[in-house]
């Protein structure tokens, strides 16, 4: 295993930490931009797909896995987002350009208001306040048909970029690709500077970090704030891509699914994140497409899908709490330091003692 | 070596006119010499996942009969079907895979309204046809659009024809009417309809409850109806909720005359409600099919068949499905044996009165999307087995 000597406070900070990752994220960066001029509408859509959820993913990731607070209600931000844009382009005639950062503001403008009740409660009873918030903004979007299509949903086309139209999938990729890369540099430069670290210090105890001087407050604002930001942008961009949104898009069942998402994939990590919306995006349409390999009276069997992917994910939870990025990291320390691995290296550690935890 | 050019230039030329004399014979995506590749989108592991099964396997009942029966012009039909759980994106990636993966010849039969608008820009984008959406929203064909087709009558026209059918046939004297809807498009809709259809006859609209999906208790509603004095209850519901709403008004002792729209008419409801169906002054809904036991051909046949291929008895949607497939083919049959996408839009654009016998007579021009606007009306009756829904009369479509 190799063991980094830090000569340096600001060695902590860095983007990579060794040089030979920027290999690595340079070939997949070049993999990425070529996956359209090979793979195809289908999957170049579904790509696309986990790439908006990949954004909000992340700053889901950012309010529960770093701060510790739980939301049960994000699907209610992605709408707001949605919304924003499809209210902007389709009803106002403004450009979606402008919409998009509109987007993520009216979302943080919104979960800078959940902040409230959230700075009083946690754990389970911040879940359920996260919930109502939830259903609120559904009979919200139901009951404002002037702005939101009311039950009839709104219809949004694709943006134009410049004299480009963005109708093909391969284009929207593009426009979605650049805003993925945009967010995981933002991401990865709120948890590795002072703002993360607080983050992570309110997650792990209250107590001990007020003392430290973190004003509490504060702290969890920024992060419902930021998290609310992310979720916007991710709905501003999801309304273009399906051409439509309805009250129906944007359920609970929505909400469970990016907790899923970041708790298959791994909490507190950017890799977890993105691991997780591409997993849970891909995951039904890899049974779609595996199937079809299958005999008739399986694959054509009702519900086969929904079966196959319960089955992944509850295998997933058994056997590998830490997520994906936990088994990977798991794997590449195997080869780092094979053939010495011990499987205790991973247990984990308890940190604090429960009275010390006490919020 | 002159002529032998020239006869070079002749080969070439007429292998060049021979090749484009072919290109019309070239088939279309997804049409072989000896099957046509068609795909639907329903919900088979979601919230209604019953009628997803229900009509995909009434219509894959259809098509295994039809290409046993030697097929379209000797193509059989290939029927694929993609699971979206209900929900719209992955719809959206099912269509996509369906054009792009299986390169099928059309869609056919799409489940939810949400669904069928989320991918149709793909649809237009890659010229492919959707047949048959299976929903009763308004917005599927209006505006028209040019790729699809759809048979249903809208709840707007079920609200219309049903205080059409309490006026003109229950010859009722200036009802008082009152409407219970869920709070949704399609609740939307029909309360358009009834407010359109008291606006015509000058009736006086004196309540208007919505409730939302998946309620249970009704009292509020059914006591500020009773209230209000209605004495026609115009309801848009599904399958629990007027169990809910009859066995109220039992406890409230009220007896109106209710009108159901389609969603309702299903045996199960009936089951649900026991007796509560029979308590107020008549139990009505517009079902946008005919009855199967109101003996028609196409019933008859239905009956024959289904056991043939099904171990379970027949289903109400396994019937619209069944129905829905007969268009397509019908569709298939009439654009011949040279079939392209673009031919399939012109042949049904000729359908004109065309008469399934499961759905009302049906037609399609360039500027008219919706196939029919008629329904019948049924009423529960008691029997042996329980109570089950009977048609009291022919199709019928809105007065005004």
């Amino acid at each position: 295993m190799k063991f980094k000597l830090k000569k340096s406070y600001m060695e902590d900070l860095k983007l990579f930490e060794y040089k030979s990752d920027m290999v690595g994220y340079g070939v997949l960066l070049v993999f990425l931009f070529i996956f359209p001029s090979w793979a195809g509408n289908y999957w170049t859509y579904n790509l696309t797909l986990a790439g908006i959820y990949c954004i909000a993913a992340l700053g889901l990731n950012i309010l529960t896995g770093y701060t510790g607070m739980i939301s049960l209600g994000h699907a209610a931000f992605f709408a707001i987002g949605a919304y924003t844009v499809g209210y902007m382009t389709t009803i106002l005639g403004h450009s979606f350009w402008i919409a998009l950062p509109l987007a993520g503001f009216a979302a943080a403008f919104v979960g800078l208001s959940l902040v409230l009740p959230a700075l009083r409660l946690s754990g389970i009873y911040l879940a359920i306040v996260t919930m109502g918030f939830g259903f609120i903004i559904d009979q919200v979007i139901l009951e404002w048909p002037e702005v939101t299509g009311g039950a009839n949903g709104l219809l949004i086309n694709r943006p134009t970029l410049g004299p480009l139209s963005l109708n093909s999938d391969a284009s929207y990729y593009y426009v979605v690709l650049v805003m993925v890369i945009l967010f995981v540099l933002l991401t990865k430069n709120i948890v590795r500077t002072s703002m993360g670290r607080a983050f992570v210090a309110v997650r792990d105890s209250e107590v001990a970090a007020q003392s430290m001087g973190i004003p509490l407050a504060k702290v969890k604002t920024q992060a419902f704030t930021i998290s609310g930001f992310y979720a916007g942008i991710a709905g501003g961009l999801f309304a273009p891509l399906i051409n439509f949104i309805g009250p129906d898009n944007f359920t609970i069942i929505e909400s469970i699914n990016l907790i899923v998402m970041i708790i298959v994939g791994g909490l507190a990590s950017i890799h977890g994140s993105i691991f997780g919306a591409i997993f849970i995006t891909l995951l039904s349409e890899f049974i779609r497409v595996g199937k079809d390999a299958l005999p008739a009276f399986l694959s054509q069997q009702v519900g086969f899908q929904g079966a196959v992917y319960g089955l992944i994910i509850m295998l997933f939870i058994l056997f590998e709490p830490m997520g994906i990025y936990g088994r990977y990291l798991k794997i590449k320390y195997l080869f780092q330091v094979f053939p010495l691995y011990r499987k205790d290296t991973f247990r984990r550690e308890r940190k604090f003692q429960k009275a010390q935890r006490t919020r | 070596m002159k002529v032998k050019r020239c006869a070079f230039c002749w080969v070439t030329a007429i292998a060049f006119v021979s090749m484009f004399a072919v290109l019309p014979a070239f088939a279309e995506i997804g049409v072989t010499d000896t099957e046509i590749k068609i795909g639907g989108i329903v919900d088979l592991s979601g919230p209604i996942a019953f009628m997803g099964k229900g009509v995909s396997g009434g219509a894959g009942t259809y098509f295994k009969m039809i290409n046993d029966e030697g097929g379209i012009d000797g193509r059989k039909i290939v029927y694929l079907v993609e699971d979206d759980s209900y929900s719209p994106p992955k719809a959206v990636a099912a269509a996509k895979k369906l054009i792009e993966r299986d390169k099928v010849f059309c869609i056919f039969m799409v489940l939810g309204s949400a669904q069928s608008l989320a991918m149709y820009p793909t649809l237009e984008r890659a010229g492919v046809p959707l047949i048959q959406p299976a929903t009763q929203n308004s917005r599927m064909a209006f505006p028209p659009k040019k790729y699809l087709f759809h048979a249903d009558p809208n709840y707007i026209v079920q609200a219309k024809i049903g205080v059409d059918y309490a006026i003109k046939e229950l010859k009722m004297k200036a009802p008082k009417v009152a409407v219970i809807y869920q709070d949704d498009e399609p609740g939307q809709d029909y309360l358009k309809g009834v407010r359109e259809a008291c606006e015509h006859y000058k009736l006086e609209l004196v309540a208007e409850a919505s409730y939302k999906r998946g309620t249970v208790d009704f009292s509020s509603q059914v006591a500020r109806m009773k209230s209000a004095g209605a004495d026609l209850v115009m309801m848009w519901t599904l399958i629990r909720e007027p169990a809910g709403i009859l066995k109220e008004a039992v406890k409230v002792q009220w007896k109106p005359v209710w009108i159901t729209a389609t969603p309702s008419t299903a045996d199960v409801v009936l089951k649900l409600a026991g007796d509560s169906a029979f308590y107020g002054k008549g139990y009505f809904g517009t079902g946008i099919l005919a009855y199967p036991w109101k003996m028609n051909p196409a019933a008859a046949r239905f009956m024959k068949v289904w056991p043939k291929y099904n171990k379970k008895p027949w289903g109400f949607y396994n019937w619209y499905g069944w129905g829905c497939a007969k268009i397509m083919v019908e569709g298939l049959k009439r654009a011949g044996r040279d079939l392209t996408r673009e031919g399939l839009i012109e042949a049904f654009e000729t359908f004109a009165n065309y008469k399934t016998d499961v759905f009302g007579p049906i037609t399609w021009r360039k500027d008219k999307r919706y196939g029919t606007q008629q329904t019948v009306i049924q009423a529960p009756i008691k029997g042996p087995a329980g109570s089950r829904w009977v048609q009291v009369g022919g199709f019928r479509g809105p007065s005004f």
